[in-house]
């Protein structure tokens, strides 16, 4: 007699669950809907911005750019990010060239420049829910190694953008 | 009503309607997606907005980025002659 009671309070329980969570997704849904929008005017502004001083831009920013254009536009790019960050996650010299390439630019431009990344990284995990809580996870890793939130995002866009560019696009 | 007198009671009825508990789960889980399949509805649509919107956008930037490769190109290419 207990047991089956048990087993029916188990089954209410897990569509009480299933409820809930379906209402968290629906929730996480509608703000991930604003932030990408702000999100992708961020990185189209930053990314606009950069343009009009092209003679200064570095030709591995240039692509950097061609790449996240791309890259946010393909079906799955969510995925596809946190795929890139596993496979780069070992490494960590891949983003040197463009580190190099930013410190030798100007402090605006770089600003400009890491908007942009942010503003990307933001579009791009935000298009699928479960995808941003794991990347959001990625992110708090690389924190919990000393690295400043801002810090952590531009370091997890330029895995993605120079770690695996062949497999990304 | 307590929840210890609303248990067996809800047990009773559905049985009455020969109803396991599986099948229980199963109406619960299709009540609540048809209870925010609209809300579903609306957050695809507002996606796809945002997604052209971005697309709209890209290729403005695509085409500017390959102007400036162009022109960077014919520079490199003028230099070598």
């Amino acid at each position: 007699m207990f047991i089956s009671l048990f087993g029916w309070i188990g089954v209410l329980a897990l569509g009480v669950m299933f409820v809930v969570a379906f209402g968290i997704y629906c929730r996480a849904r509608t703000l991930s809907n604003g932030i990408m929008t702000f999100a992708s005017n961020e990185f189209h502004d930053a990314a606009t911005s950069l343009l009009k001083t092209p003679d200064e831009l570095p030709d591995s920013i240039i692509t950097a750019l061609e790449k996240m254009n791309t890259v946010a536009q393909n079906s799955n790019a969510s995925g596809r990010l946190l795929y890139a960050m596993k496979r780069s996650e070992a490494s960590t010299s891949q983003n040197d060239g463009i580190g190099h390439e930013l410190d030798n630019m100007r402090p605006e431009l770089k600003e400009l420049f890491l908007k942009a990344v942010t503003g990307w990284l933001n579009y791009v995990s935000h298009q699928n829910v479960v995808n941003n809580v794991r990347i959001n996870f990625a992110v708090m890793r690389l924190k919990s190694q000393g690295l400043h939130s801002a810090e952590a995002e531009e370091q997890v866009g330029f895995k993605f953008i120079m770690g695996r560019p062949n497999s990304a696009c | 009503m307590k929840f210890s007198e609303w248990l067996p009671e809800l047990r009773l009825l559905l049985s009455d309607y020969n109803f396991s508990k599986t099948e229980l789960l199963i109406v619960i889980v299709i009540i609540s997606l048809v209870y925010r399949l609209p809300n579903i509805l609306t957050h695809r649509r507002e996606m796809a907005v945002i997604k052209a919107d971005f697309a709209f956008k890209g290729t403005k930037l695509r085409s500017q980025l390959e102007l400036q490769k162009a022109k960077r190109l014919s520079k490199s290419s003028k230099g070598k002659k």
